[in-house]
């Protein structure tokens, strides 16, 4: 059985919870649609500096019989002070003026057991969203959705609930087709 | 941004590439343990000319498309569908796939669909 965990790192953490009580100037992020899907990463730029939310495939095991999977996992770094530049892709970077402060950060985690058969293959923890809630008590929320996807899809609104992917028929059982192999999946939101 | 056609548009020429079930995914089911089912599989006798055909097809009338350097393109539908189309993947074979992620038609489920040779090995 493998169990995987990509939520993220404390360092990472630490770096979401600076954010609280700073001001984002602007984000910076590659869109794909002229709308709000960023291609793996968007750039937070705050008084006191700029931090990176990225999204990036990654190969993860899959089974006990060698078999991997690629998974778009979540990451935070700290970032240069300067606009964005994805390369692997062609369109132009995006700049939002945003002027608001941050009064928390929380994250949705999500989990996914993978059953073959009754037997426990792959139980996987990881970051599904990053959430900053604002001071006008909106939220700002970066979601990678679907999971083979290395998009961010950003979001804001009042209603957290109504703005996060449903995730479930990701991971729905198919008795007629995949009958031995059953998923369970949960969701927990955590402020940091 | 142009208009264009929203992808269940599309759906009928797409489904006289690869045949979509009632369960709203396309081909079959990848075989491998413990896969979700929104990975699938077709095995065909020419891998990278079908993807090529079922992505032209699904995207047909695109609104926007962006270039992923060196590997594919994402086309954007009127409906919001996003359709990622990578000639060759990252799975050990490099087979060709087709990414769908479905908005606003609920007849298609979101779906990453593997191009791979009859009897293909790594994605069976």
């Amino acid at each position: 059985m493998f169990e995987i965990d990509k939520r993220l790192q404390p360092t990472e953490l630490e770096l979401l919870q600076e954010l609280v009580g700073s001001t984002i100037v602007r984000m910076d992020a590659v869109l794909v649609d002229n709308d709000n899907s960023a291609w793996n990463t968007v750039r937070i730029h705050t008084k006191r500096g700029a931090v990176d939310i990225s999204n990036l495939l990654e190969e993860l095991p899959l089974n006990d019989e060698g078999d991997t999977e690629e998974y778009a996992v979540m990451s935070v770094a700290a970032a240069p002070d300067k606009i964005l530049v994805v390369d692997a892709i062609t369109a132009d970077t995006s700049v939002c003026f945003v002027n608001q402060v941050v009064s928390g950060v929380l994250l949705a985690e999500g989990r996914v057991k993978t059953f073959y058969k009754g037997e426990l293959l792959t139980d996987r923890t990881y970051t599904q969203a990053v959430i900053l809630r604002l001071s006008d008590d909106s939220y700002l929320v970066f979601d990678k959705e679907v999971w083979f996807e290395e998009i961010i899809t950003i979001k804001q609104g009042e209603n957290l609930a109504e703005l996060l992917y449903d995730e479930s028929p990701d991971w729905e059982d198919d008795l007629e087709e995949k009958p031995d192999t059953h998923f369970e999946l949960t969701r927990a939101l955590v402020e940091l | 941004m142009r208009s264009g056609n929203p992808f269940k548009e599309n759906l009928l020429d797409a489904i006289s590439v690869v045949p979509l079930k009632k369960s709203g995914y396309f081909a079959d089911p990848s075989a491998r343990k413990g896969t979700a089912r929104n990975v699938r599989v077709f095995e065909c006798d020419d891998p990278a000319r079908v993807a090529y055909d079922f992505q032209a097809k699904a995207g047909r009338n695109y609104v926007g498309l962006e270039r992923i350097k060196g590997k594919g393109y994402i086309m954007t539908m009127a409906d919001g569908t996003r359709i990622t189309y990578r000639l060759i993947s990252s799975s050990k074979d490099h087979s060709p796939v087709v990414e769908l992620k479905v908005r606003n038609f609920k007849r298609v489920k979101s779906q990453k669909i593997h191009f791979v040779p009859r009897g293909g090995q790594c994605l069976r």
